[in-house]
């Protein structure tokens, strides 16, 4: 009976207050996008629809969803500037704020502010203006928040279950389209196994370590004596990482991804591919510099730090291989990107084990792990986003146009749009000197740098591969005669413009000044 | 006496979650799932967590599969669609993913420290925060406590699931510039969309590759 569940024998003295103002002002971002999720929700009730053709018809439920996430996202732009104190503890432990997961969640927020923005537009043509979607959008904004903060494996997974559900909800938004509906299925059921790996994995974490709080696991791991059962914790690291994985989209559990990608709306699909990425390799990137590289007394920490980085690197292989091949041979452009999504899933897993070789072999000492990572992040965050919101005009009414042959003559038809699909494909290419060349320039050096010249070769090849695809988008858009039948396309408003010129600009900005953003991720990198 | 319930539970849990997988009728197998969180239920208490053992059986036993229950007899299946059998590699496959990871937990569980020392269970427990650790006071406490942003988050958690559950089913007024919204159910869908979208490049291309 020793060994009975320590949360329960935490015999701290219990305060009439669990909850701080400080508490709740450290998560004033999130509470404001549960907030403008919640008012918006109840607004939509009030609006009435006119049947003015052509005219947004409920500006009111865009309006207020975007402040919410530009005030949501300067609170965090404020927290960030503010001089480094190291990293905080709220909630008694539940979550840690440090730098990373600040800019973490401010990617999270540009995320959702830049979707709801592209949203107006498709959402109207659609006949689906309702509070839903703004309210799902901030829901899942604010739990990724968490999910990034979260130091209790509780809160992460309660945080990463809430995300998942809206996420899946938004999946199948357009629900009279049959697509639609077998993309969300296949995520939610697939997604709801995955959560019990990861579940199970937690369970199996907390017996190993006996706690089930980040800090109090790292100083088991330090010790590593008789309060740590390396077993149980191979068996629950094993399935985390198969959990995560499928939240990732890694190659062997990838098959709902480009289901789900192609059945939502394409904002939407821009609006997961961003932000489920971006906070799923947050945790990611720190379960696994916690686990494969804390220094621990007895050998278990060169266990782990060996068996992880065997698991990661065949992930990031076979991931890296298989989303580029496949994405080769696909007709329909979202498609395509989905594939491609994967491939870029395996790239920032060699982010993720490099960062694990150099926080292990001291190299992050003094500058901190992980910012390869953090740098690939930011420009594909909004490579993805403009991608998709330049493709939610791509198509009339209900019908879309997908297949590549449908682009042919875009260029002459939209020159604006073409110009930005255009730009968005040369960075997910990566040819220099474009923001996605100089993340995936930065991960490959630094795999070289510890010693990983395998991935590094596979990625460098298969980026090389990708630039076949990544380019026949642009020769069917720009050097193939239009057939008889015009492609089909909306012209982008207000909104949707601004939405795919901030985007387009600032892939621009990043690729034209990469040492400015490389400092930035330095500074914010993972101590 | 533990152990003795013990062993008595589990060799009729394994062979009731056994009964779950193999019976044809899903009514069946529904039911044989309500006799084995019932039996696991009886772990708990042997574990002195009475709270645990008591939210198993009402929400678990009672609620949720009773639900599950109602669902599939609204389903109303008919005897064709019973008789559907899944393909055999399909479940050789299965049976291979779900023995390797019987074989890595085996591995865990038969290979820690943890297990191997853990004495008798059944000696009588002498801390009295332990004796207590597992009552619903100890489990209010924490959770009023220590995880007191978890236990308020879990509300938006049931929100964003009851939004989505009525945003899905709801029946919309038509307007003017949308589509048929014809409200289709979940089910509907699923087998409409198997039986008539066409498996796209990549899923052709993947059954290939493996």
């Amino acid at each position: 009976m020793q060994n009975l569940p320590a949360i329960l024998l935490e015999s701290s003295p219990v305060s009439l207050n669990p909850v701080t103002s400080t508490d709740l002002l450290a998560i004033l971002p999130v509470l404001i996008l549960l907030g403008t999720g919640a008012v918006v929700l109840v607004m939509d009730l009030f609006q009435s629809v006119p049947a003015g053709e052509g005219e947004t018809r409920k500006p009111v439920l865009h309006f207020l969803s975007i402040l919410g996430a530009v005030i949501a996202g300067a609170q965090i732009c404020g927290a960030l500037a503010a001089p480094d104190t190291g990293a905080t503890s709220f909630f008694r432990d539940a979550l840690r704020i440090d730098k990373f997961s600040l800019a973490m969640s401010l990617l999270i927020v540009l995320g959702a502010a830049f979707s709801l923005l592209g949203a107006a537009d498709t959402l109207r043509r659609r006949g689906l203006e309702h509070g839903e979607f703004h309210a799902l959008i901030l829901f899942s904004a604010a739990s990724m928040i968490l999910f990034t903060q979260s130091a209790s494996l509780i809160m992460a997974f309660l945080s990463l279950e809430t995300l998942s559900m809206s996420v899946y909800v938004l999946t199948a938004y357009t629900r009279e389209e049959k697509r639609s509906n077998e993309g969300a299925l296949k995520y939610f059921i697939l997604g709801s196994l995955s959560t019990g790996f990861l579940l199970l994995g937690l369970v199996f974490i907390y017996g190993a370590t006996r706690s089930t709080n980040l800090v109090e696991i790292e100083a088991a791991l330090r010790g590593g004596g008789a309060n740590l059962d390396s077993p149980l914790l191979l068996c629950g690291l094993a399935l985390t990482l198969i959990g995560l994985s499928f939240k990732i989209g890694a190659f062997p559990f990838h098959s709902w991804l480009p289901d789900a990608y192609e059945g939502a709306l394409s904002i939407v699909t821009g609006f997961m591919a961003v932000t489920v990425k971006v906070a799923s390799f947050a945790v990611l990137l720190r379960l696994a510099l916690l686990f494969g590289s804390t220094p621990s007394a007895g050998t278990i920490g060169a266990e782990l730090h060996a068996s992880l980085t065997a698991a990661l690197s065949t992930l990031a292989v076979l991931t890296m291989v298989f989303g580029n091949v496949v994405a080769l041979v696909q007709r329909s452009l979202k498609r395509m990107l989905a594939y491609s999504a994967i491939a870029h899933t395996g790239y920032l897993l060699v982010g993720v084990i490099t960062a694990m070789e150099a926080k292990r072999s001291g190299l992050a000492a003094g500058t901190g792990a992980g910012q390869a990572v953090l740098f690939y992040l930011f420009p594909y965050a909004l490579m993805t986003l403009g991608a998709f919101t330049c493709m939610s005009y791509l198509g009339r009414g209900t019908e879309d146009c997908e297949s590549l042959e449908s682009y042919r003559g875009l260029g002459r038809q939209q020159p604006v749009l073409a110009l930005g699909i255009l730009l968005l494909m040369i960075s997910f290419a990566g040819i220099p000197p474009t923001a996605g060349f100089w993340g995936k320039l930065l991960i490959f050096r630094q795999a070289i740098d510890t010693g990983h010249w395998g991935l590094a070769l596979t990625g460098i090849v298969t980026s090389v591969v990708s630039v076949y695809y990544y380019l026949s988008v642009v020769v069917n858009m720009y050097m193939q005669p239009g057939g008889e039948n015009e492609p089909l396309s909306t012209e982008p408003r207000t909104c949707g413009k601004l939405a795919i010129l901030l985007t387009v600009g600032a892939v621009a900005i990043v690729g034209l000044l990469p040492d400015t953003f490389f400092r930035l991720s330095m500074a914010y990198s993972l101590r | 006496m533990d152990a003795f319930v013990f062993y008595i539970s589990g060799v009729l849990s394994v062979v009731a979650a056994a009964l779950v997988v193999t019976r044809k009728n899903p009514v069946h197998g529904t039911i044989y799932l309500v006799l084995f969180f019932l039996l696991v239920s009886l772990d708990y208490l042997i574990l002195r967590a009475p709270f645990l053992a008591i939210i198993q059986v009402l929400v678990y036993a009672g609620a949720i599969l009773v639900l599950f229950l109602f669902v599939i007899m609204l389903l109303n299946l008919s005897e064709e669609e019973l008789r559907e059998s899944t393909s055999t590699t399909r479940k050789g496959f299965a049976g291979i993913l779900s023995a390797g990871l019987f074989g890595l937990l085996s591995w865990g569980i038969l290979r820690s420290p943890t297990v191997r020392n853990m004495g008798d269970l059944a000696a009588p427990v002498t801390s009295p925060t332990l004796a207590k650790a597992g009552e619903t006071e100890a489990i209010g406490q924490a959770l009023f406590t220590t995880h007191a942003l978890a236990f308020e988050f879990s509300s938006i958690l049931i929100l964003v699931a009851i939004l989505g559950a009525i945003y899905l089913t709801k029946k919309r007024k038509q307007t003017s510039s949308a589509p048929s919204q014809t409200s289709l159910t979940g089910l509907e869908s699923q087998e409409e969309a198997g039986q008539k979208h066409a498996p796209a490049d990549g899923a052709r291309l993947e059954k290939r590759l493996a």
